[in-house]
């Protein structure tokens, strides 16, 4: 016999047979398949094969005449890592040249040993070249100039000290921070725009298939909208959860990422504003689904949609080739484009807690404004069929 | 438990689409226990009719009741409902679907389950529960169909031609069903083109015209008010013999035959007479008019 339906058993019936209807997918598994193998094997990839460098002769400046220069020659030909030497007129030219990016170490003899000039660090295969050299400088000294006997060599010379002078030194996480950064923008981007697109299409199925006004006859319109909203979203959000969990168990036990913590905090990071991104842009692909009565007619209304979306796209790209501009920080906190954002600052660690909650209000806000809105548009227009409803006539006052 | 006690009203009920005036004060009462048939020209306003008793569509004026009760989301519930466009998840098994409706519905779903069953056993798609319903034949999406609008154990039944695209036996299932129900108290309010069957099925009928409710009334009582038709074959009659008799008027004469239309007034034994008068009666056949006859005229 029939009861009543509470609002939470309607949505909840409703976002269960969404939740399902989208994992039975044949397609769906398929390709989630494929993109986590590519995901532990890509990084798995990069651990064994990455870091293979660059084949270019590094170029080796070398301050002061002497002996120097030909021992670095000597030790980059005996070590299987060739080197272009040059001589430098003073310690001053070296900075430039490397500054500039001509050379990749400058070398200034000091007194013990030698002082070498750096943009960000001594590549790892140079610094054992430069230690050779600087060895056999000091031994070829010691023999030369003081007659010791060489079986007291090793006792008898100070060690020759090879000094970094790190023009600007690196912040060893940054490459690793915006590795993240750029996954949490790859993932949010598709995560949001896939399953978007999906509520559309589940939309519109319902519609051409005319189930919508059975369904109608026994649940509301909001009902079926959020039930569909939040089945769909969860299925999101777990894909974006599995793909996380591979992602970090592959690159930490490759020894790929070493920032534990600050992966995880982009991870959940993510995950937040998945959930906030989602919610913003389904309400309205729902809306945009609503409009339309057959499956081929969707990009006509979601195409805005999709267009928002991409210009989201590209203020991360702005923001991470120019992190500090005030349009990029203003943004930042601006819904939607936040929900991309935030992420970002959030990997980069140039986000305050102050700065995570207020944004996350703002974006709560918009989210309550624009669910009202996607829902009057979707329950205006779920029920018309034949023509695609304009986007002016689905705001507009009417009635069904 | 609103289980068939109470009457489906709708109560003057109009809508316009634009300048269309699709409906215009329509008013039927469904009583409990009886089947009431609903029929008119293609365009007349049978569904957009059936679809604001549902509330998919919004009345421009007038009230929908059940039971005294203007029927909101939650009397809706209680209603079986066949939409004329069929509508199920193309891709969803016809047994989920079934028990997710049911349970849309307000049924627990284990009650979903049993509801589920029984109906798919009783309409002949038991082996199909785990078929996708695209997979079904569409005579059989029919009969799905016809078990959605059952599966909650509606205490209303609104159906918009579910008998259209059946087979002769589903034909007698649905029949049978239909019956069963208003033998329990629903009332059953159903649209189709085939009269016959509205005759045959139906305690009442209600006849729309271009949007207009036209008559409203007991099958036969719809057909004896419509007068009757007499066949009189007097091969010797002068042509006009029948002219004058109060109530009559003739139809047409063939080989000696003449087909006459007797209202209210008119005395078949009268006719009689007036007949032998003209010499040798080989026949005096007296016919209501069928359902659809009395549609012709109704609607022409
Ligand atoms: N969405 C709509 N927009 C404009 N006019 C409509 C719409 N729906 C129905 N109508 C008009 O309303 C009138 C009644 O249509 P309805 O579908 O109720 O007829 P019906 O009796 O069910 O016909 P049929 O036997 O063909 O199913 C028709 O004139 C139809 O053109
Ligand atoms: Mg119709």
């Amino acid at each position: 016999m029939t009861g009543p339906l509470p609002a939470t058993r309607a949505i909840a019936l409703v976002a269960r047979r969404e939740f399902r209807a989208q994992v039975v997918k044949k397609s769906f598994v398929i390709s989630n398949v494929i993109v986590l193998l590519v995901i532990a094997g890509g990084i798995v990839a990069f651990a064994v094969f990455g870091g293979a460098g660059e084949e270019e002769r590094p170029g080796i400046g070398v301050a002061g005449a002497g002996p120097l220069a030909a021992a670095v020659t000597g030790a980059g030909d005996r070590l299987g890592l060739p080197v272009d030497v040059r001589a430098l007129d003073s310690a001053q030219a070296g900075r430039d040249a490397v500054a500039a990016g001509e050379l990749e170490v400058a070398l200034v003899p000091a007194a013990d040993g030698a002082v070498a000039i750096v943009d960000e660090e001594v590549p790892a295969g140079l610094r054992a070249v430069l230690d050779a050299a600087l060895e056999r400088q000091s031994r070829d000294a010691a023999l030369t100039g003081l007659g010791v006997d060489p079986s007291t060599l090793d006792r008898g010379t100070a060690p020759a000290v090879l000094t970094v002078d790190a023009l600007d030194p690196p912040d060893p996480e940054a490459g690793q921070r915006t590795a993240l950064s750029l996954v949490a923008l790859f993932l949010l981007f598709g995560q949001i725009l896939g399953f978007g697109t999906y509520v559309a299409m589940g939309v519109v199925e319902e519609k051409s298939s005319r189930v919508v006004e059975l369904l109608l006859s026994t649940i509301r319109p909001l009902h079926l909208l959020w039930g569909k909203v939040i089945g769909i979203g969860t299925v999101g959000l777990l894909q974006l959860v599995l793909y996380g969990v591979v992602g970090l168990a592959a690159g930490i036990g490759s020894g790929v990422l070493t920032l534990t913590g600050t992966a995880v905090g982009v991870f959940a990071g993510v995950l937040g504003w998945f959930v906030l991104g989602f919610a913003f842009y389904a309400v309205l692909y729902a809306a945009a689904g609503s409009m339309v009565s057959r499956q081929e007619d969707v990009n006509s209304t979601a195409g805005p949609l999709m267009l928002s979306l991409f210009v989201l796209y590209g203020a991360a790209f702005y923001y991470v080739g120019s992190p500090d501009a005030t349009l990029a920080v203003v943004l930042s906190w601006i819904p939607p484009f936040s929900a991309i954002l935030m992420p970002l600052r959030i990997a980069d660690g140039s986000a305050t807690g102050l700065q995570i909650a207020g944004t996350v209000g703002l974006m709560l806000a918009a989210v309550a404004v624009l669910a009202w809105v996607g829902a009057r548009i979707y329950e205006r227009s779920v029920l018309r069929t034949g023509t695609t409803v304009p986007w002016r006539e689905a705001l507009g006052r009417s009635r069904r | 438990m609103t289980h068939g006690n109470g009457a489906l009203e709708i109560d003057t009920i109009t809508k316009r689409y634009g300048d269309t005036v699709a409906l215009d004060g329509v008013s039927v009462d469904v009583r409990p226990g009886e089947i009431l048939g609903f029929v008119g020209s293609n365009g007349a306003g049978k569904t957009t009719t059936m679809r604001i008793a549902l509330g998919v569509l919004a009345a421009d004026s007038g009230q929908v009741r059940l039971d005294g009760r203007p029927v909101d989301l939650d009397v809706r519930r209680t209603i079986g409902y066949m939409p004329e466009e069929r509508g199920l998840y193309p891709k969803m098994k016809v047994g989920e679907q079934l028990t997710y409706l049911a349970e849309l519905h307000g049924l627990r779903r284990a009650a979903a389950r049993r509801a589920t069953a029984r109906w798919a056993e009783r309409l002949g798609i038991a082996a199909r529960l785990t078929d996708p319903v695209d997979a079904l034949s569409l005579g059989n999406q029919q009969r799905v169909q016809l078990a959605a609008a059952l599966v909650h154990d509606p205490a209303v039944l609104v159906l918009d031609e579910p008998f259209s695209g059946l087979d002769p036996v589903a034909v007698d299932v649905m029949s049978d069903v239909l019956r069963e129900k208003a033998r329990a108290g629903v009332p059953v309010l159903f649209s189709s083109h085939q009269l016959d069957l509205v005759q045959r099925l139906c305690d009442r009928v209600a006849i729309i015209v271009a949007g207009r409710m036209r008559t409203v009334g007991a099958v036969a009582e719809v057909r004896r008010g419509a007068g009757v038709r007499l066949e009189v074959h007097a091969p010797a009659a002068p042509r006009g013999w029948a002219d004058g008799l109060p109530g009559v008027t003739v139809d047409g004469t063939l080989d000696g035959r003449t087909t006459l239309l007797l209202d209210r007034h008119a005395n078949d034994q009268d006719v009689l007479a007036a007949a032998l008068a003209t010499g040798p009666v080989h026949g005096f056949t007296l016919r209501t008019p069928s359902l659809t006859d009395l549609y012709r005229e109704v609607v022409a």
